[in-house]
């Protein structure tokens, strides 16, 4: 398994949340509400960058709109490679705190 | 209105210089989005200040990305540089050489310049210290600095200076002669900035007898010792006393006008044996007096209260120069040292601000010539790369690339010919040094921001350089300049032209700077001096034991076997430069009147000794002028006065009475910048008459120095032998105008050779672009003279026309010099021929050597690729 980051990590569930209309700004903005940070654009594109490369996601062209200057939206999407991997992700995660009692973190 | 909404046209413009190309419009868009909801929630300004905050975050990507594409094609660059330095070996050498030889000369005398002007400026507030001078005359009489503390509240400090001739001092057994002794007051340290290393700089010399030594003096007379508190002993011409040291300075630069190895307190001398009150009164000028004036307070303005403060001293010695149109007044310090040629009686010696300039202008046009020749032949040698840049668009290089690339290269380039020109530097500023004649040398530690500057200068130069193939070749179609053909299309380089025209303007009015300064100098030195100044030593007469004997000496010295003759007197036929009021009886009305005029005491066989030509009347005869007062005076004196024959004539002169008894033809009795003037000669060897000067015979000489120092040995009493040639002596009167020649011809040459090389790489690139056009030539039935005829042509008119602009700017310029001299040659046309001639024939061999090969080639070689 390749390792992801956790921003990566994040980027990449966010963009299996958004489902169609996974884009840059759009992406932003839902990493605010679950997060309560603004994260920077330089940051989510290094991310979505890496995930690219990777192969975890890929990138298509999607509609023009008014609102961008009459820009494509860049839409992505998860591959099926990085399902797999989110599932994995998930998986030792959820191994790893399950060894952990509650009354270790209070 | 949708405009209104879109992000400002420049910033988004700015932010698009910074994406990538690939993802720009995925990135825009996002940012656009997110500008317009900004600029709907919180305005305007804050939308504006959010994006340009994401354009200033952009930028460190931008650069890492910029360096991450330069690295990796670094390795190509490198090895295309290194084949194309490897392939044009000679011109690159030449190219890198030329470049570097102009930097180095630059700085050696950049160095110079700036250690001139830099003269004096050690002191703090250098620029309110100034020194009294009395019309021509930089001394003045010991009461004046006394009185300018007392009088003048705006006088902040004042000390007198007084530099006897050298001395002997000794400490136990170690004993020096020479070492700078100075005499000044106790506000010295006051007046100057000559930090202490030990003792106290207010009191270190109020006491009689106290000395403050340099921390060379220190170590030199009592090596790892404790200086202070120890006893020097010194031994002048007249007395010897003990001094204790009360303080050690810092060595003084060279670079300050009052030095000295050892300052002994002034008051000493009031409190001498030896003392005269005489040379102490207002009428005797012998001590430097330097003060400084409080802040704010202007020197003209002190200036004009100097008459007023004479009107309160009274005294027939005051009578004796008050005289109107002599005056006491302020020279700044920092004037001193470049600026002050018109005055006599210096301190130390002065240097002029003209030769300054003239070191400046020529070192600026010779790092011209250099960059405007790096540029050029940079360029030229660009030209042959155009295949390269053709094939590196084709494999899909971008344009800024191309720029970096050739910009990196120019400064590489650069930088290495930086590094040669320092090393070349510092191996030659020796001999520079030695060239100059400055006393300390000069280092190039001593000035880091002139060598840091000319670092910034290369950098630029190699920008420039680089600027042709980095902008102009880089743009063309890559189709287009892989046809063999496309060299063909440059167009000609009229600046270029004009800047090879300039170049040898310049080489040629150097060449002919050099020529009429070796001529002028060649002329003072085999000029009719009108007396003779071969084989003759000139030895001093050292302390009291060698004065009283020196009538003996003469007769011992005259006693060995290559000595033809011995004279004593109180200086040289050539440097005849005291003058002295001679009183004389008018004819007409019988009134006694002064005439002012140089003068030298002699004894009865100076005449002879130096060949002076007696022309009226007879030489002094021991048998005849015995015990009597008797004069010889020259042709001025006699002229100026009247007489048509003054032979008998009464004449007197200091208290002596007594007779004209001949006269000698005029001689030049100072340099050559002066004309010959008033000279009277008094018969008076004893009192002042301190130089000995020993005619040899031809044969051996070092055997009869070697004799007479043996004599000397008898009489010194310690002070080591001391000679020296009147010839030589004789050239040291020159020595600026020396130094001057010899630089002169050196940075001609360097000038001619680095002309030569921008000829050759401009030749070279004509000669290249027109290879097509000579082989066309060739086939149509041009011989190969024809061809190096019509090529050289074309350089040798820009060299003609550079004549012919050099030749008019030369003429005036070495004219002013030449006027300076009161004896001088006409400057001839020959030295501007050959001066042509010279620049013509080394240019016409430069461009021979490559417009002969394309002459010679067989045409097909350059054709067959059509």
């Amino acid at each position: 398994m390749k390792l992801l980051s956790r921003s990566e990590e994040m980027v990449l569930i966010t963009i299996l949340k958004l489902k169609e209309d996974a884009y840059g700004v759009a992406i932003r903005k839902k990493l605010y509400e679950e997060t309560g940070t603004r994260w920077s654009f330089g940051s989510i594109y290094t991310a979505l960058n890496t995930l690219t490369r990777k192969r975890y996601a890929s990138k298509r062209m999607g509609e023009p709109t008014a609102e961008r200057g009459g820009r494509h939206k860049c839409i992505y999407e998860v591959t099926a490679e990085g399902k797999k991997a989110l599932r994995e992700i998930r998986k030792v995660q959820e191994s790893v705190w399950a060894d952990l009692p509650d009354v270790a973190l209070d | 209105m949708d405009k209104k909404l879109r992000p400002p046209r420049l910033l988004e413009w700015l932010l698009r210089r910074f994406l990538r190309t690939e993802d720009a419009f995925e990135k825009l868009g996002d940012f656009e989005e997110c500008y317009r909801e900004t600029l709907r929630e919180k305005g305007r300004l804050a939308a504006a200040a959010w994006y340009t905050g994401q354009i200033i975050r952009a930028i460190p990507a931008f650069i890492a990305d910029a360096y991450h594409g330069s690295t990796i094609m670094f390795k190509s660059y490198l090895t295309a540089a290194v084949r194309n330095l490897t392939r044009n070996r000679t011109y690159s050498l030449l190219n890198v050489l030329g470049l570097a030889v102009g930097i180095a000369a630059f700085l050696v005398i950049g160095l110079y310049v700036a250690h001139e002007l830099g003269h004096d400026r050690q002191h703090r507030h250098a620029e309110r210290i100034f020194k009294v001078i009395y019309a021509d005359q930089a001394v003045t009489p010991v009461p004046f600095a006394p009185a300018l503390m007392s009088e003048f509240p705006e006088v902040e400090t004042a000390t007198r200076l007084v530099r006897p001739s050298r001395n002997l001092v000794r400490h136990e057994n170690r004993s020096f002669f020479g070492d700078q002794w100075v005499w000044a007051d106790e506000c010295l340290f006051d007046v100057f900035t000559f930090p202490l290393a030990a003792g106290d700089s207010d009191t270190a010399l109020r006491d009689p007898n106290s000395v403050v030594i340099s921390e060379t003096m220190a170590r030199k007379y009592f090596g790892e010792e404790e200086p202070l508190g120890k006893i020097l002993h010194w031994t002048s011409d007249f007395q010897e006393a003990d001094f204790m040291v009360t303080g050690v300075m810092r060595d003084i630069p060279a670079s300050s006008h009052v030095r000295a190895d050892i300052f002994a307190s002034f008051c000493t001398l009031e409190k001498s044996p030896g003392y005269n009150p005489e040379d102490f009164n207002w009428g005797n000028f012998w001590v430097h007096t330097f003060f400084r004036l409080k802040e704010g307070h202007d020197p003209r303005a002190l200036e004009e209260k100097y008459p007023q403060l004479l009107a309160s001293r009274t005294g027939v010695e005051i009578d004796l120069w008050r005289d109107p149109e002599r005056k006491f007044a302020s020279r700044a310090l920092t004037d001193l040292h470049l600026r002050s040629t018109d005055l006599v009686f210096h301190f130390s010696g002065v240097s002029d601000i003209t030769y300054v300039y003239i070191f400046a202008a020529v070192a600026l046009i010779i790092l011209l010539i250099a960059g405007v020749n790096y540029v050029n032949l940079t360029t030229a040698l660009s030209i042959r790369r155009f295949h390269e840049i053709g094939m590196r668009k084709v494999m899909g290089a971008q344009r800024l690339q191309l720029i970096r690339q050739f910009l990196g290269e120019s400064l590489l380039l650069t930088v290495l010919a930086l590094a040669v020109a320092l090393s070349l530097a510092y191996v030659f500023l020796p001999f520079f040094n030695r060239l100059i004649q400055i006393e300390q040398g000069l280092d190039l530690s001593e000035n880091i921001p002139l060598v840091a500057s000319l670092l910034l200068v290369g950098q630029a130069v190699g920008l420039t350089a680089g600027v042709y193939p980095a902008f102009f070749m880089s743009g063309f179609a890559p189709g287009l300049t892989l046809k063999s053909a496309f060299s063909a299309r440059i167009k000609k380089g009229y600046l270029r032209n004009v800047l090879v025209i300039v170049q040898f303007a310049i080489s040629i009015f150097l060449i002919i700077g050099t020529l009429v300064t070796f001529s002028q100098l060649h002329f003072i030195r085999n000029m009719d001096l009108g007396y003779t100044k071969e084989r003759i030593a000139v030895i001093p007469i050292r302390g009291t034991a060698m004065r009283d004997a020196r009538q003996i000496m003469k007769q011992e010295l005259l006693q060995l076997a290559g000595v033809r003759g011995v004279c004593i007197s109180s200086t040289l036929p050539m440097e005849i430069d005291w003058h002295n009021s001679f009183y004389y009886r008018d004819k007409k009305d019988s009134a006694v009147k002064e005439i002012q005029s140089h003068y030298a005491r002699v004894d009865y066989d100076f005449i002879d000794l130096f060949e002076l030509e007696v022309i009226k009347g007879r030489n002094f005869q021991q048998e005849k002028d015995e015990g009597r007062a008797a004069f010889v005076i020259n042709e001025v004196v006699a002229r100026k006065i009247g007489w048509a024959d003054p032979v008998g004539e009464p004449f007197h002169n200091q208290g002596r009475t007594g007779t004209i008894v001949g006269m000698v033809r005029d001689f030049h009795n100072e340099n050559m910048h002066l004309p010959k003037s008033e000279v009277v000669l008094v018969l008076a060897p004893d009192k002042g008459a301190d130089i000995m000067s020993i005619k040899m015979d031809p044969g051996d000489i070092p055997g009869t120095v070697a004799a007479v120092e043996r004599v000397w040995g008898k009489y010194a009493a310690g002070y080591p032998f001391e000679y020296e040639f009147m010839d030589e002596r004789y050239d040291n009167l020159y020595k600026s105008e020396i130094s001057l020649g010899n630089a002169f011809q050196y940075f001609a040459i360097l000038a001619v050779f680095l002309c030569c090389l921008g000829l050759f790489g401009l030749a070279s690139f004509t000669v290249q672009q027109a290879t097509k056009e000579i082989a066309v030539r060739k086939v149509l039935g041009a011989s190969s003279g024809t061809l190096v005829r019509m090529l050289s042509w074309k350089f040798l008119k820009w060299v003609i026309i550079a004549n012919v602009i050099a030749w008019p700017v030369a003429w005036v310029v070495m004219d002013a010099w030449l006027r300076s001299f009161a004896y001088r040659i006409d400057m001839s046309w020959i030295l501007f021929g050959l001066a042509g001639a010279t620049a013509l024939v080394i240019a016409f061999l430069t461009v021979f050597t490559r417009t002969a090969r394309a002459a010679l080639a067989n045409p097909a070689d350059s054709l067959r690729y059509e």
